[in-house]
């Protein structure tokens, strides 16, 4: 059963990143020092799970090295170059005295497990050295790099250094609503796993404990939720919305609440518990109208009508599917 | 002049081997430490008591510990000919040529000829590069007749082959086919080019030709037939072991790692006749955890040479306390010890501080964690206690050894392993 498309956030433009944090400060500092070492080739990685984050990385590694010329280029896996292709494009007859180069986590299939563009890569290792006599850098998120120690060791084994970055609430916030856009059904399996990585690492980055990271926990654990549901984890996809759920109410967010509950009264409709997809749909038709979100009221309560049906009277046959 | 910091970071570099021709920062620690097991010696011993004989033989070892040094050190001792034959040495980067989804025999053999009739014509004897031509000619003439490429491209001829291979996966496809078919033309060509090489090559003082072939021991280990546990590794190492055989002069191929150290070593080293050589990590210890005071000398003696020719003193750059503690980081692994120079020195300056090594550490042990699973932590820790291969878990293993998790080591004793020093300072161990 596909679910619906939910209601979406309005897309904010966000304020300038904070001053960096100390961490985050300490890692640019080394970041920016491998840059200006002596010209040639060196190999560096730099974790950040924020697309607002990786961008505010670089314009502050050009802020910070004025005389360094930066260049850089996300890759595009549908590219026929290769990735070495496609860095070899963006620098041109040029020489840029560092190359920053993001997407390389899109290379990787992590549905279907294989990474060809990566074992080229790899194994092309030396080609880089000769090729590119200035600094390269990695940008990419924790699973990236999770996915490309193992895929390309040796390129790994030359690295000069790695840098990790946390991002604020507000990357988080960013990173979540990215990873939330589209409907689930839309995207096709590899992105819908690359999704759900990245909503996990930035999981990992927010705190519980902190208010001002409750509204971004529970929008991950939702889409998250989503996610499960369109893999057929039915587990995880109850967990996540269960996750969700006490969070929306703790902060009182009713849309969040009534979407969750939508998503997981369609869970439940799927693996066949109609009682409890009944429960959820009915609740979250309540909040729709509450809200005043008339045309998800009728969508839940059409849903709830459905459970309903496949509900079985006492005393009849049991329901055999 | 450049600050001492920067004048480090470059003497540092971990992507570069040493020449061999370069004897201010080589340290021979293997033949100092292990003599007659020197790699080195073993090889080029071997090569030159096996006149008249065309033979293969293996080298194996951790990426980053110094192979390609190793063997670029074989090839000149053998080109100088100090084991009493000179010797003609070809050395062929496997992967300067070679595809991802081509790694087969035939396509070493392929990149063994070109890189043969190249250095051929470096010396003078230009009969092979006709003969090449010729060869790759035909193969072009039939590509280009069974696949669709542009006019410009068909019209620039087989200089444009690497451009078409690298691009076109229905190129790769079908060169693949036609080098099949054309196997035993390749044999008898080669064959017929060595033979007629080492007459001219006599004339210019050598007295036969060995190739090396470095960069196998990268090719990516995949499973070709999960029932049968049969591996890429096995498929080009053992059953197209005739393949490998094929050339009529010695040739020295690296080994993946993971392959030298399995079950298989001894079915491995009795199909070919030879033994597996290694490159080995420096024994820093025993597997009891006693100092190994010969070892520490020459990793001493590695960091002594960096810093002189960088143009400092041993106090400028460190205290004798942080270069124990980047001893006992390193494992013996060299391009470890200068990721964690060339870090420490990004995070601070010169002398290194403990607080930037201690940042460095634990970045590096963070990041290499990253994809570890349960599985994978209780086989480490299972491997760092009793410094021995675990019977089962036999994939994971492999994997760990590839991907420096685990680091092999030998003693007096024999093999022993370790987990790599970095995962103890992981968070939470």
């Amino acid at each position: 059963m596909k679910l619906p498309r939910l209601p979406q956030r309005a897309a904010e433009v966000l304020p300038p990143p904070d001053p960096a944090l100390p961490d985050n400060e300490v890692e640019l500092r080394a970041l920016c020092s491998m840059l200006t070492m002596p010209p040639g080739f060196r190999l560096a990685f730099a974790r950040a799970n924020h697309p607002t984050l990786r961008d505010w990385i670089i314009s502050e590694a050009r802020r910070r090295c004025p005389r360094l010329e930066v260049t850089t280029v996300t890759l595009d896996p549908a590219e026929p170059a290769g990735i070495v292709g496609q860095m070899e494009a963006a620098s041109g007859e040029q020489s840029p005295g560092a190359m920053f180069v993001l997407g390389i986590e899109r290379m990787f299939d992590l549905h279907a497990g294989r990474s060809p563009e990566i074992d080229v890569l790899n194994l092309n290792r030396d080609y880089l050295a000769t090729r590119f006599a200035w600094p390269v850098v990695f940008l990419l998120p924790d699973f990236g790099l999770r996915e490309l120690i193992p895929h390309a060791p040796d390129l790994w084994s030359w690295r000069s250094g790695t840098y990790a970055f946390a991002g604020e609430v507000t990357h988080a916030e960013a990173t979540v609503t990215e990873a939330s856009r589209d409907g689930v059904w839309e995207l096709a399996p590899r992105e819908r796993v690359e999704r759900a990585e990245v909503l996990r690492h930035v999981l990992g980055e927010l705190d519980p404990d902190d208010p001002t990271h409750r509204e971004a926990i529970a929008r991950a654990h939702e889409r998250l939720g989503q996610l499960a549901a369109a893999a057929s984890d039915h587990a995880a996809a109850e967990h996540h919305f269960a996750s969700a759920l006490p969070i929306y109410r703790q902060i009182g967010d009713r849309l969040g609440e009534a979407s969750v509950l939508y998503g997981a009264g369609q869970l439940a409709l799927a693996i066949g518990q109609p009682a409890v997809a009944r429960q959820r749909l009915l609740a979250a038709e309540e909040i729709y109208r509450a809200i005043g979100l008339a045309e998800w009221a009728v969508r839940a309560h059409g849903l709830a009508q459905q459970a309903e049906e496949l509900l079985v009277p006492p005393g009849a046959a049991p329901y055999e599917r | 002049m450049l600050p001492l910091r920067s004048r480090l970071y470059t003497v540092c570099d971990p992507a570069r081997p040493i020449p061999a021709d370069d004897d201010v920062l080589y340290v021979d620690w293997p033949a100092q430490l292990l003599a007659t097991d020197d790699p080195k010696s073993r090889l080029a011993n071997s090569i030159a008591l096996g006149a008249g004989t065309a033979q293969c033989r293996f080298v194996t070892g951790h990426r980053g510990v110094g192979k390609t040094t190793e063997l670029l050190r074989v090839k000149a001792i053998l080109e100088r000919g100090d084991t009493g034959r000179r010797l003609f040495a070809p050395f062929v980067s496997a992967f300067q040529w070679i595809q991802a989804d081509d790694i087969e025999a035939k396509a070493i053999v392929f990149v063994i000829v070109r890189q043969l009739v190249t250095d051929l014509e470096g010396v003078g004897i230009g009969f092979a590069r006709q003969r090449w031509s010729e060869f790759l000619k035909d193969l072009w003439q039939r590509l280009t007749r069974d696949i669709d490429l542009d006019k410009a491209t068909v019209e620039a001829g087989p200089l444009s082959l690497d451009l078409v291979l690298k691009s076109s996966a229905e190129a790769r496809r079908e060169f693949r086919s036609l080098l099949e078919r054309r196997l035993p033309t390749l044999y008898d060509m080669v064959n017929d080019t060595l033979q007629q090489s080492r007459e001219e090559l006599r004339k210019r003082g050598f007295d036969d030709i060995v190739v090396i072939v470095d960069e196998l021991d990268k090719i990516p280990m995949a499973i070709l037939n999960p029932d049968l546990g049969l591996t890429n590794h096995e498929q080009i190492f053992f059953h197209n072991s005739n393949i490998l055989r094929s050339l009529g002069c010695d040739v020295v191929y690296t080994v993946p790692i993971e392959l030298a150290y399995s079950t298989r070593r001894q079915r491995f080293q009795a199909d070919y006749s030879a033994e597996i050589l290694t490159v080995p990590v420096l024994p820093l210890a025993d597997r009891a955890g006693k100092r190994n005071d010969r070892g520490h000398d020459a990793f001493l003696d590695v960091l002594r040479r960096r810093v002189e020719q960088a143009g400092g003193t041993w106090s400028d750059v460190w205290s004798d306390e942080l270069v124990e503690r980047l001893c006992q980081l390193s494992g013996g692994h060299f391009r470890q010890l200068f990721l964690l120079i060339r870090s420490s020195l990004e995070r601070g300056g010169v002398p290194i501080t403990e607080e930037a090594l201690a940042a460095t550490v634990r970045r590096q042990a963070i990041d290499m964690t990253l994809p570890l699973t349960e599985g994978s932590w209780a086989l480490l820790r299972d491997v760092h206690a009793t410094k021995r291969r675990p019977a089962e878990e036999r994939s994971i293993f492999d994997r760990m050894l590839r991907d420096l998790y685990v680091l092999v080591y030998e003693d007096e004793a024999g093999t022993w392993y370790d987990w790599n020093p970095l995962l103890g300072e992981a968070p939470g161990q």
